[in-house]
């Protein structure tokens, strides 16, 4: 799993990549120095569920992926149904890149998991 | 790749070729009972678009619903010089003329007499020219008496949606409308004009309000863009724009939604990335854009295969408007 972030990372601009649970654990992170895994774990987590508790009345709608863009970087995310894929990228970074490579990621991520 | 509008106003947001449904919203607010609004917002684009057949029409039933019979008559005879078939121009001159005392036309807009006199050696084939000779040909129902003043013969429109309107937008209109069918002839009624003119400042303020309508309708003109709404710092609405295959965003999808938007933001900070600027939340069904507009939110709800870039243009520009346009309020 480690091997796949590392791949994710070498991505230009990509800042680190975790994948966590629904409840905000780490289930395994690779970030470069100064960003927290533990809060942005939990950050992720939270966001995940105001997100389903807003799309609630609309049933059946699973949700697949969240981008953030703020002035300093953006967090994108992948949600599969045991987990959570995200990377954090500076401002500038392909965010087309990083999707399309994320979503390949998370393929071989749950044949693991 | 810098966006080409910054800071507009409301008058060039009519004027840009994008909005050339302003008869549509104008149309949509007529609906609702905002005639001052609808007229402004059809005077701004028929300045640009002075050709627009269906902005001609939507200024014409507004004025006739706000009882400027003279001006609603005007407008009819300039599309029937145009478009001499046009039924529901037709009918507007026809219960302008019934509706209230006669009023001398001005001297652009030839009277029916005088259409009788034109010869008809002008058919079709010129179609400009055909106009008033059709008029007196057609079996347009004019009264051969004027009738008592009967100033509150209003059109059939219904009763506007006006939960949550503030009733000095439109305090003449509703009431007149309540009682379509209960003129007495006998009685002389009252001329027909309003009891108490708004005040400018109440009409700037009522274009002030407009504007955001205006932007969330061009905003949701986007392709795949089903609906959009604008949500204060509370997550109340602001204002909201439906798409003609959308469903309207509920107020509490729009509270969530802001909700959503302010953890993110607060959470984004924590780990220090900066301010939020926007968010992009896909599901298997739609995807739903947040944006920052000043110190509102903007809520987007588009299909599943909407193109997040050409959304994201346009939202941004979107929000842009609201945030200039907030800070132009007239209360202030």
């Amino acid at each position: 799993m480690k091997e796949i972030l590392n791949q994710i990372n070498e991505i230009s601009g990509v800042k680190g990549s975790l994948v966590v649970d629904k409840e905000g654990l780490v289930v395994v992170s690779n970030l470069m120095s100064g960003l927290e895994e533990r809060t942005i774990s939990a950050m992720v987590a939270g966001i995940y569920q105001e997100i389903i508790k807003a799309l609630k009345p609309a049933e059946g709608t699973e949700l697949s992926g969240v981008q953030l863009t703020a002035s300093e970087g953006s967090i994108i995310f992948l949600c599969a149904p045991e987990c959570i894929l995200t990377v954090i990228t500076e401002p500038g970074a392909n965010i087309g890149l990083v999707s399309i490579k994320m979503k390949a990621s998370l393929e071989r991520l749950m044949k693991i998991l | 790749m810098s966006d080409p509008i910054e800071n507009s106003t409301p008058e060039q947001m009519v004027n840009d070729p994008s909005s050339q449904l302003f008869a549509s919203l104008a149309d949509f607010y007529r609906e609702n009972g905002l005639f001052p609004e609808a007229i402004a917002i059809c005077q701004a684009g028929l300045e640009s678009q002075p050709d627009n057949l269906e902005g001609r029409l939507v200024m014409a039933k507004c004025l006739l619903a706000n009882n400027q019979f003279a001006k609603a008559r005007a407008e009819a005879v300039k599309i029937l010089s145009v478009h001499s078939e046009n039924l529901e121009a037709k009918k507007i001159l026809a219960q302008a003329d019934s509706a209230g005392p006669e009023v001398p036309p001005p001297a652009s807009a030839p009277s029916r007499n005088e259409a009788a006199a034109i010869p008809e050696t002008k058919p079709a084939e010129e179609p400009g020219h055909a106009v008033v000779p059709a008029l007196a040909e057609t079996a347009v129902p004019v009264p051969t008496a004027i009738p008592e003043p009967q100033a509150r013969k209003i059109p059939s429109s219904p009763l506007p949606l006006m939960a949550g309107r503030p009733e000095s937008l439109s305090d003449q209109t509703p009431r007149i409308a309540d009682k379509p069918a209960e003129i007495q002839p006998a009685a002389p009624a009252p001329p027909a004009v309003p009891a108490k003119p708004p005040s400018p400042a109440a009409e700037e303020s009522a274009e002030w309000q407009a504007g955001f309508g205006k932007i969330m309708n061009d905003l949701v003109q986007t392709p795949q863009v089903k609906a959009c709404m604008l949500v204060d710092e509370a997550g109340y609405a602001v204002a909201d724009a439906v798409s003609r295959t959308g469903q309207s965003l509920s107020e509490d999808t729009a509270a969530l939604s802001a909700n959503i938007f302010k953890t993110a933001h607060e959470a984004l900070r924590k780990i220090k990335l900066g301010e939020l600027e926007r968010v992009v939340i896909e599901t298997g069904d739609e995807k739903i854009f947040l944006r920052q507009a000043g110190r509102m939110v903007l809520v987007i709800s588009a299909d599943s295969s909407a193109k997040v870039g050409l959304v994201m243009v346009n939202s941004k520009r979107a929000a842009e408007q609201a945030n200039n346009l907030a800070q132009k309020d007239p209360a202030r």
